[in-house]
C-alpha cells in the first residue's frame, strides 16, 4: 500500500474501485441529490474538495495522531471542510446553497470520505493522500453526473435546465421521484459491472493467448 | 512496579493526557480558522441576503428592474415604499407582505402581493425553504410562482387558492411534491384570508 503511485490512484478511484459502484458507499447522497444535473455536479464538487482536503490533513497528521482517537480526529477535520464549504456557497454561491439546502450538511455523513481517510490517507504520504480525495471525489461525481444525467433527461426533459425534448415530450415523474432514484443507480451499477465482468474475462483470455 | 518509574521516560505520544491535549490543540486550530472564515464572510452573506430580499420584493409588487446589484437597490429605492404594515409599490399601489409557515421539513418564508383594490393576487415569492432538492424545492421555480400572478381572490365563498382539477381550481401543484404543495396552500390561504379582512375592514370603516 505504501507503494502505492499516482497512476494507480486514479485508476482505482474512478474505475477499479469506484466509491458508488464498487464499494457502495455514499449511495444516500448518490439517490438524493441526482435529479437534477447542476445539483449533482456541486454535490459532486463538494465532495471531491472535502475528500481531497481531509485527506490531506488526515495524512499530514496520521504520524502525531494517538491511534485509538483517531476516528475522532477525523471526524472533525472533515466537518471543519464541510463547513469551509457551506460557507464559501453561501457566501459566493447563494443561489446554489439555496438549492441543495440540507445536503451540503451532509457531505459530512459520507461514508467516502471517512473510508478513504481512514483506509488510505493513515497509511500514506500526504500528497497521494490528496491526488487519491480527488479521484475518489471524481468516481463519484462521475456516477452522480451519470444518474442525474438519466433523470433529469427523462423526468424534466431538460439537460442542465435546458430543454431538449421537444414539445410533444411527457415527463416520467417517476424519474424525478425518489423510486427513480433507485431504479437508474442500479441499472448504472449493473450495467458498469457486466462491462467490468466482460472485460475482465476478455483480458484473461488475451493473456492465456500470450503465452 | 518497573512501569511507575518507566513512566517519565516515555515518550510524550505515550503519555495518557497526550490524546487530550492533541485532540484540544486540533479544535482550536480549525475552530479558529473556520471562525475566522465566518467572521470574513459575514458581510457578504448578508448584504446577499438583504439584496436577495429587495429583489424578491421588487419581484412580487412586478417592478422591473436592472438585474445588477446596484439596478436591484435603484428600483427598490424609487419604486418600493416601506410601510408598517407590509411594502408598497409606489406608481401600481400593489401592496406586498411577509409571510412565514411550515413547509415538509422546514420553514418557509416568503413575499406575497395583494392588488391596490384587494380583488388579485400580483405575486409570490419564497425566500426561504428547505424543501427537497428537486421535488417540493420546485416551488422556487417561476412556473410555479408565476401561476399566482393574476388570481381573483375576492370570491365570497371558499378558499382564495386551491390546487387543479379540483373544482375552482385555479393553480397547478408540483407532481412529486404533494406535502409540500399542500403546505404552501395552508399558509397562503388563512394568510391572504386574514389580509383581506384586516384591510376590508380598515376600508369598510370609512365608507359605510
Amino acid at each position: 500500500m505504501a507503494k502505492t503511485r499516482a497512476k494507480d490512484v486514479w485508476i482505482m478511484g474512478i474505475w477499479k474501485e469506484n466509491p458508488v459502484i464498487i464499494q457502495v458507499l455514499g449511495i444516500c447522497s448518490a439517490l438524493a441529490v441526482t435529479n437534477r444535473m447542476d445539483n449533482a455536479l456541486i454535490m459532486g464538487v463538494g465532495l471531491i474538495f472535502v475528500t481531497a482536503f481531509s485527506e490531506l490533513t488526515v495524512s499530514l497528521l496520521r504520524m502525531h495522531t494517538p491511534k485509538h482517537i483517531r476516528m475522532m480526529v477525523q471526524v472533525l477535520i472533515i466537518s471543519a471542510f464541510v463547513i469551509i464549504v457551506d460557507i464559501y456557497l453561501k457566501a459566493y454561491l447563494p443561489n446554489a446553497s439555496k438549492a441543495l439546502g440540507p445536503y451540503v450538511g451532509l457531505i459530512i455523513t459520507n461514508c467516502i470520505i471517512m473510508g478513504r481517510c481512514e483506509v488510505f490517507a493513515q497509511k500514506n504520504k500526504p500528497a497521494i493522500s490528496f491526488l487519491d480525495g480527488i479521484f475518489n471525489g471524481i468516481g463519484y461525481t462521475l456516477v452522480l453526473m451519470v444518474v442525474a444525467f438519466a433523470r433529469e433527461l427523462l423526468g424534466f426533459g431538460t439537460f442542465f435546465g435546458i430543454p431538449v425534448m421537444g414539445e410533444g415530450w411527457m415527463n416520467w415523474v417517476i424519474m424525478i421521484m425518489p423510486p427513480g432514484a433507485f431504479f437508474m443507480l442500479a441499472l448504472v451499477v449493473w450495467g458498469v459491472n457486466t462491462l467490468r465482468e466482460k472485460r475482465e474475462i476478455s483480458e484473461r483470455a488475451g493473456e492465456v493467448k500470450a503465452r | 512496579m518497573t512501569e511507575g518509574r518507566d513512566k517519565s521516560k516515555r515518550p510524550l505520544q505515550e503519555t495518557y493526557y497526550y490524546p487530550v491535549i492533541f485532540m484540544v490543540l486540533v479544535t482550536v486550530v480549525f475552530i479558529s480558522v473556520l471562525a475566522y472564515l465566518n467572521d470574513s464572510t459575514r458581510e457578504t452573506i448578508e448584504t446577499a441576503g438583504q439584496i436577495n430580499e429587495k429583489e424578491s420584493i421588487l419581484y412580487v409588487l412586478g417592478i422591473d428592474h436592472d438585474p445588477s446589484i446596484k439596478g436591484i437597490q435603484a428600483a427598490y429605492e424609487e419604486g418600493v415604499s416601506e410601510e408598517p404594515f407590509g411594502f408598497v409599490a409606489k406608481e401600481s399601489g400593489i401592496e406586498a407582505f411577509f409571510f412565514t409557515g411550515s413547509g415538509l421539513w422546514g420553514d418557509i418564508e416568503g413575499f406575497i402581493s395583494i392588488s391596490g383594490d384587494m380583488k388579485t393576487l400580483e405575486g409570490l415569492t419564497f425566500t426561504k425553504q428547505s424543501e427537497t432538492p428537486g421535488l417540493g424545492g420546485r416551488i422556487e421555480e417561476m412556473w410555479y410562482k408565476e401561476q399566482f400572478r393574476g388570481v381573483e381572490i375576492d370570491s365570497a365563498e371558499g378558499v382564495p387558492l386551491v390546487y387543479k382539477p379540483e373544482p375552482g381550481g385555479n393553480v397547478d401543484a408540483i407532481s412529486g411534491a404533494t406535502s409540500t404543495s399542500k403546505a404552501v396552500l395552508n399558509i397562503l390561504n388563512p394568510f391572504i384570508e386574514e389580509k383581506l379582512d384586516e384591510l376590508r375592514g380598515g376600508g369598510s370603516n370609512g365608507q359605510n
